[in-house]
């Protein structure tokens, strides 16, 4: 069942050099607090994704898409529905996966890595990157965006990423493209559509029963 | 008493060595078959794998997307990925069918289970195989299907095929006991991947269930 999670967290790998168009930025300061202060305006956040997998050696690529849904504190669900349907939701301490027909639960408070991960997640979308003790980050922006770019520290991270390069809009602070890297150079990108802020979005949506 | 325990361990030598395969008839098709008949062919495959069993007391289920691509005549490849895109494996054959790990996640690399998945793809994309079968058998006239053996470096594979010429399971065993049997949904012809593989490991216990993807697999 933990690779469920940890596969999920090698997802998230970036390099320490910053995408074409982007400069680097020397004082992170100013990021750091608008960042916090769309964080506490920001109750909840519903999204289209899709999905990339790169597959370098192959020179070849498997797409997928679904829906993305974050809720204040610690709540998130991501569904896939093409082309296949699997869902996987964090609720606190709590992750519950559900694949073809079947449900697991898992409990991070009993692994430190899936501590780790459930922990990328939140601060993608809560946009506390800067305070996750797990990565160093470097910040980089182009005209219209930010893009923070986590490199792990610690040796368990190490080997589940390269590392994760979070892409955020400048206008909303909302992260608009996740890419994560692999150690042997494949990546996955996901690109956030049609998002909407602080919408209802109904607990239901996050139960892990 | 004494005699007690001699009839017992009759019994239970006899049981050991007791044939899974019984009543077997060699058979002569009209149409030559070889390996390369049965080896299936296509460009590149995607199916939705979903693992399930027990590992001592532990179960265990994970799920994630399988890429197969075929480089013409010449290699191999096998990626299994999680749904969020990393790689559990990546396997590969060449031209000689030799086989390569091209990467594996720490938890999974042990040398019994990379032994096992090997095994498994090698009878799935009929790889490692003698070019001619070792003999074709029926074991049952009413049902007329042709268990196609082929030698392994331990024990033996048998490709069940109907006689319009379909793969109905795969299965692959000593002279004693099954240890892995391979189903497939709909029955698929020579040379094509089933839409639906069930692989059961018997002795290890746990089961791999395959279903083809038919989209979204882009240049």
């Amino acid at each position: 069942m933990s690779l469920i999670i940890i596969a999920a967290a090698q997802n998230f790998s970036a390099s320490a050099q910053a995408a074409k168009g982007f400069t680097a930025v020397s004082n992170t300061k100013t990021i750091e607090t608008s960042l916090a202060s769309t964080a506490k305006s920001t109750n909840t956040i519903s999204s289209d994704f899709v999905q990339v997998k790169h597959m370098k050696m192959l020179n070849d690529k498997v797409n997928s898409k679904g829906k993305f849904y974050f809720k204040k504190e610690d709540k998130i669900r991501i569904e896939y529905t093409s082309p296949f349907q699997y869902l996987l939701v964090m609720n606190g301490g709590q992750i519950m996966v559900r694949d073809e027909n079947k449900t697991n639960k898992i409990n991070t408070r009993n692994s430190k890595t899936m501590q780790s991960v459930n922990k990328v997640m939140m601060d993608c979308m809560r946009g506390t990157v800067f305070n996750n003790k797990d990565f160093s980050v470097k910040a980089f922006e182009s005209k219209g965006q930010y893009l923070l770019q986590m490199t792990p520290i610690n040796s368990s991270m190490k080997g589940l990423f390269a590392k994760i390069e979070v892409y955020l809009e400048k206008t909303d602070n909302t992260v608009t493209k996740l890419v994560m890297s692999e150690n042997g150079g494949d990546y996955t990108d996901m690109n956030f559509t049609n998002k909407k802020i602080n919408t209802t979005l109904s607990d239901a949506l996050f139960s892990v029963r | 008493m004494r005699y007690f325990l001699f009839v017992s361990l009759s019994f239970f030598l006899l049981s050991c060595n007791k044939k899974i395969y019984q009543n077997s008839q060699e058979i002569q098709l009209s149409q030559s078959l070889t390996a390369a008949d049965l080896k299936p062919k296509f460009e590149k495959e995607l199916y939705r794998g979903v693992i399930d069993g027990k590992f001592g007391l532990k179960k265990f289920h994970f799920s994630g997307v399988l890429y197969m691509k075929n480089f013409g005549d010449t290699a191999t490849r096998v990626v299994f990925q999680s749904e969020m895109g990393s790689t559990f494996f990546d396997f590969g054959w060449d031209h000689k069918d030799s086989f390569i790990v091209y990467s594996i996640m720490e938890q999974m690399n042990k040398p019994a289970l990379i032994k096992t998945l090997k095994k498994d793809f090698e009878m799935l994309l009929v790889k490692n195989m003698a070019k001619q079968p070792k003999g074709i058998y029926n074991f049952d006239r009413n049902t007329r299907e042709n268990y196609i053996k082929f030698d392994l470096e331990k024990g033996f594979v048998y490709y069940i095929a109907d006689i319009s010429r379909n793969i109905i399971a795969i299965e692959n065993a000593d002279e004693s006991k099954k240890v892995v049997v391979m189903k497939m949904s709909p029955v698929a012809p020579f040379g094509q991947l089933a839409d639906k593989i069930s692989i059961k490991h018997l002795l290890a216990g746990f089961t791999i269930d395959l279903k083809k993807i038919k989209q979204d697999v882009a240049e």
